[in-house]
């Protein structure tokens, strides 16, 4: 007998997981399908345990480069101990993919392990080690999500050539490892390896590392910071092949029509992720796929098929969970007949490098390209703040862009210490439709970075405080 | 004597936890501190001990389920007794002294204390405002003594008291709207004086079992409420769905652009009149016609932001304050709500009544023989109805919230009723259907209850159009306020002599005045001309009302 639900959720990651819980909510029948583990790419191997190595290293470096001027004095060298690090990363995993499973089931959403297929677009198979089931649903929700790019010549086997997956695993630090891809995947895990004492080579077939995802004064802060650490970055590299050596590999790198040899322990392929539109077997049910292989949605993020939503990364840019969190309510929402559709402003970016980059909103090209001619922008580097200051952390800066007639924010970039938590303000900001008045007139509690915020808005309008500003012209 | 054995106090901010392992069974002997259970809060399992010992009569969760903190876990048989061996081991085990602690308070006066209600008011009503206390506390009632007067729509009705008893407090303070089931005063040494009236409060036991029995209908609950929800979701929203905002150029939060949405309206039709040309809530609320309603809310929704300006008199001592409440309060909101709504236009005529005032006279016997008298009012409804059927948009609503104009098949007319305590409208239900003797009776009785504040609130619901009758009183003309969700109000002025010129001689007749206040969003001024014509055309020649009788 085919179990039969109001609402199956394909997949169990920040979209999945949050529009089952929602749709439970609005008082659906509810089951979500996983078949690796709840929570998804995200918390199990994705953003939750990247972090959590970040922060270690984080502290490792604070530990050996600012304790001694601090007075903080350290009898001895500092080691790490990678099983336990590792061991406490997954901790965390653990402890965050328990808390899904505790919040599906207090909801009464029914947990379904197992391969998802369509069969039509009322019905799929869920194929477990238990054997194979069909599932009947009146709607569904597809959250599939997406998968690291292999590309030829570097197959992974999640040992010695890696993606994300394979890197965060590592239980030994390893001496050498070649990055292919300056994108935020491969700077986030080469900032923290950098920091273990591996040595990293990047290898970027761009000219410049995080190109067309981030403000590239915001990239250009990172780019030092990196270099300055002893991160070799090879730039317009194209990886082309590798192979085993005696100590290693070998990965042949043409640049500028040359071929190069970087010696290597290990391989991390981070060349971006594509959806999994290719899986679940969506023809089955009708669903058209376009030719990158997201889903295709409209702004109810419903499919061709009427009963068939997608959201998350396997329903287009940007591939970010907090987008995928968004549609997951949005969808379960537009099931219960409420008029909702994706209506956000902007889409925050955050890159946990270091010091971090976040984003929201327009960056200077993209309004002029949206026809906003005039435009304030304001700059204040860290350095200028009491509190990064006292934290050591005084790389980076807020810059902010404003359109001239209005007054009305446009776009905030930040690159330097807490960026990812600062954006939220801009976010909020941008929603609200606030001008620069606003932020500049709100009191922001000192000493806190936050201030830096207010401080930015002050110097669009050409009058911070903390910066020497030339009068602006009237 | 059974006992319930709840889930204790595990921890600073933990209110729930995860059974996950029954350690007893029902028949199961169990004593004082014996663990029952194993549960599982914020990563941390604890035992869970029974406060008092006792035979497991029934566990009430199963293993997996998530249980609050307070949730009777098991009850146990032979508890009370057995539990004097164990007394006060455990601090918080109040369940060693069975009863409810809510109802365990001792009354002063020894009896039991007993919360009274405010009951089911009418169908649809849910609250009531409360205008004054008909007892105070230390006074003793008895059983369906009215306790107090709680104004609902537009009728004040006296809450009784099911039981006896001494009054201990009242709950509200006059002016404060009551939730129907919200406890208003509190009786003490209620019970034994009040065998008529069973079960105005369940039995303490009773209540306990409700979290219980509750969860174990949770399941239930939970899918029959899913399939409801399936069946609304199986017809989705018919109406435009709007494409996404934040990318054009209009300036509005989020909340905004949703309500927008909600209320379909196109966000980026609209002017803001925000800062920095923001489109703001209102700005949306007034483009949808000033209703504020939710997609499915009645016209009359609450929730329209009226604007509540303060007054400062100058001089305290020589200016009195009483509370707006009670009718008076609702006959504000009301006017204040059909002025906000509707946009009014009122047209005015003479009507030459000769013909109608003899019809009348000729009748009074007639009237007197049926046991009632003639009024004029009856005769303006039957032309105003008549009138009607030319024009039926007077008798019609605008549904804001659905767009829609909607028609009346039937005449339920209104006549505006001068009270003591203020305007009321008591209606003629399904007017065109009775006779003008049938209409006056009810209109002398109507209004007699009217003064006596006797009224049921159904007896003022559900006007089609509502006839004002200032004449009595004085006054030329008046620009009376629509009786909003209707469209129009008839006024009607005294009689007055009035010379004319006829033949080349001077001659006195009889005149009347009329009005015609309407909603213009919905009526033309020359329709309601052409309206008031047709109606002024049956009053001065009666006899073609009998012409168009049905």
């Amino acid at each position: 007998m085919a179990q039969t639900f109001d609402v199956v959720v394909i997949g169990a990651g920040p979209g999945g997981y949050v529009a089952a819980i929602r749709a439970a909510q609005l008082g659906f029948k509810t089951a979500v399908i996983e078949r690796e583990f709840l929570g998804g790419v995200c918390l199990n191997v994705g953003c939750i345990p990247s972090k959590a190595m970040i922060t270690a290293t984080h502290l490792l470096h604070k530990a050996q480069h600012n304790f001694k001027d601090m007075g903080l004095m350290i009898k001895g060298d500092i080691t790490v101990d990678m099983k336990q690090l590792v061991t406490w990363k997954q901790s965390v995993c653990d402890k965050m993919s328990g808390g899904v499973k505790q919040l599906l089931k207090g909801y009464g959403v029914t947990h379904i392990p197992g391969e998802a297929n369509f069969k039509n677009s009322k019905e799929i198979t869920v194929k477990s080690s238990a054997g194979e089931d069909t599932i009947q649903a009146k709607y569904f929700i597809v959250a599939t999500g997406s998968r690291p790019i292999e590309i030829p010549g570097f197959k992974f086997d999640e040992k010695d050539i890696c993606s994300s997956t394979g890197a965060l695993a590592f239980d030994t630090i390893p001496k050498r490892v070649a990055v292919i891809g300056g994108g935020y995947i491969g700077l986030e895990i080469s900032s923290y390896l950098r920091k273990l004492g591996t040595e990293v080579t990047v290898i970027e077939a761009q000219s410049a590392l995080l190109a067309g995802v981030v403000d590239p004064d915001c990239a250009q802060v990172v780019e030092r910071k990196l270099k300055k650490a002893g991160v070799n970055i090879m730039y317009g590299a194209k990886a082309k092949g590798q192979k085993k050596a005696k100590d290693g590999y070998e990965v042949t790198v043409e640049i500028n029509g040359k071929e190069e040899v970087v010696k290597c322990d290990k391989i991390l392929v981070t060349v971006g992720r594509r959806p999994n539109g290719d899986q679940a077997n969506l023809k089955a049910a009708g669903i058209a796929v376009d030719e990158r292989g997201f889903i295709k949605v409209d702004a109810q993020r419903r499919t061709n098929v009427q009963n068939i939503f997608a959201i998350g990364d396997v329903a287009g840019q940007p591939m970010l969970a907090h987008k995928a969190s968004h549609e997951g309510v949005l969808v379960a929402e537009v099931i219960s007949g409420q008029n909702r559709v994706y209506d956000a402003k902007t889409v925050p970016a955050v890159v946990f490098t270091d010091p971090e980059i976040a984003s929201a909103g327009m960056t200077e090209a993209e309004a002029k390209a949206k026809g906003f001619t005039d435009l304030l922008i304001g700059k204040v580097p860290f350095g200028a703040n009491g509190r990064a200051v006292s934290m050591m952390e005084t790389d980076g800066f807020i810059k902010m862009i404003a359109d001239k007639k209005t007054h009305v924010l446009l776009g905030v970039h930040i690159v330097g210490p807490e960026a990812s938590n600062l954006i939220s303000e801009a976010v909020l900001a941008i929603e609200m439709g606030a001008r620069m008045e606003d932020i500049a007139l709100s009191i922001h509690p000192h000493p806190t970075l936050g201030e830096a915020m207010m401080e930015t808005a002050e110097a669009t309008l050409g009058h911070a405080i903390h910066i020497i500003q030339k009068p602006l012209p009237k | 004597m059974a006992t319930e054995v709840k889930l204790p106090e595990l921890g600073e901010g933990v209110t729930e936890g995860e059974l996950v392992k029954w350690l007893v069974k029902p028949g199961d002997s169990v004593k004082a501190d014996q663990p029952i259970a194993e549960v599982l809060t914020d990563k941390a399992t604890v035992e869970v001990p029974s406060p008092v010992a006792g035979t497991v009569k029934d566990l009430k969760f199963k293993a997996g389920d998530v249980v609050k903190v307070g949730s009777t876990m098991i009850t146990l048989e032979g508890g009370a007794s057995a539990a004097a061996s164990a007394p006060a081991s455990k601090p918080a085990a109040p369940t060693a002294s069975a009863p409810a602690p809510q109802a365990a308070k001792p009354a002063a006066g020894g009896g039991k204390v007993q919360d009274i209600k405010l009951p089911e008011l009418g169908e649809g009503v849910t609250e009531g405002e409360l205008v004054k206390w008909l007892v105070k506390p230390g006074d003793s009632v008895k059983a369906d003594q009215a306790i107090a007067e709680v104004l609902t729509d537009k009728a004040t009705v006296e809450v009784p008291t099911p039981v006896a008893g001494v009054v201990k407090d009242l709950k509200f303070k006059t002016g404060e709207v009551v939730k129907v089931g919200s406890t208003m005063i509190t009786l003490e040494g209620g019970a034994g004086a009040a065998p008529s009236a069973p079960a105005a409060q369940p039995p303490a036991g009773a209540q306990r079992e409700v979290p219980a029995s509750a969860h174990a209908n949770f399941a239930a609950a939970h899918s029959a409420q899913s399939s409801s929800a399936a069946t609304a979701a199986a017809h989705p929203a018919p109406g435009a769905i709007f494409p996404p905002v934040a990318d054009s150029k209009v300036l509005a939060t989020p909340a905004t652009r949703r309500l927008a949405r909600e209320m379909g309206v196109d966000i980026n039709s609209l002017g803001g009149t925000g800062l920095a040309g923001r489109v703001t809530r209102e700005d949306v609320l007034s483009a949808k016609g000033g209703a504020p309603a939710q997609a499915k809310a009645p016209a009359s929704a609450p929730g329209m932001s009226i604007p509540k300006p303060a007054y400062q008199g100058p001089a305290g001592a020589a200016e009195e304050r009483v509370p707006l409440i009670g009718i008076r309060k609702k006959i504000a909101e009301n006017m204040q709500r059909s002025k906000h709504v509707i946009p009014h236009f009122t047209i005015m005529d003479e009507a030459k009544v000769d013909a109608m005032v003899a019809m009348r006279e000729s009748l009074k016997e007639h009237a007197e023989k049926h046991g009632t008298k003639i009024t004029y009012l009856p005769i303006v409804m039957k032309a105003l109805i008549a009138t009607i059927r030319e024009f039926p948009m007077f008798n019609a609503s605008i549904d804001d919230a659905a767009g829609e104009i909607v028609y009346k098949k039937y005449f339920n007319l209104g006549f505006a009723a001068d009270t003591p305590n203020g305007l009321v409208v008591p209606v003629i239900k399904n007017a065109d259907q009775k006779t003008i003797l049938e209409i006056s009776k009810e209109i002398l009785d109507l209004s007699k209850r009217a003064r006596d504040g006797k009224l049921k609130p159904d007896e003022m619901k559900g006007a089609t159009i509502t006839v004002t009758n200032i004449g009595s009183i004085g006054g030329t003309y008046a620009t009376p306020v629509i009786n909003h969700p209707e469209v129009a109000i008839l006024g009607m002025y005294k009689i007055d002599e009035k010379p004319v010129i006829k033949d080349g001689q001077l001659k006195a007749i009889k005149v009347m005045n009329y009005t015609m206040t309407a909603d213009h969003r919905l009526i033309d001024g020359a329709v309601a001309a052409r309206f008031l014509a047709a109606f002024i055309a049956r009053i001065e020649n009666p006899g073609k009302l009998l012409v168009e009788l049905v």
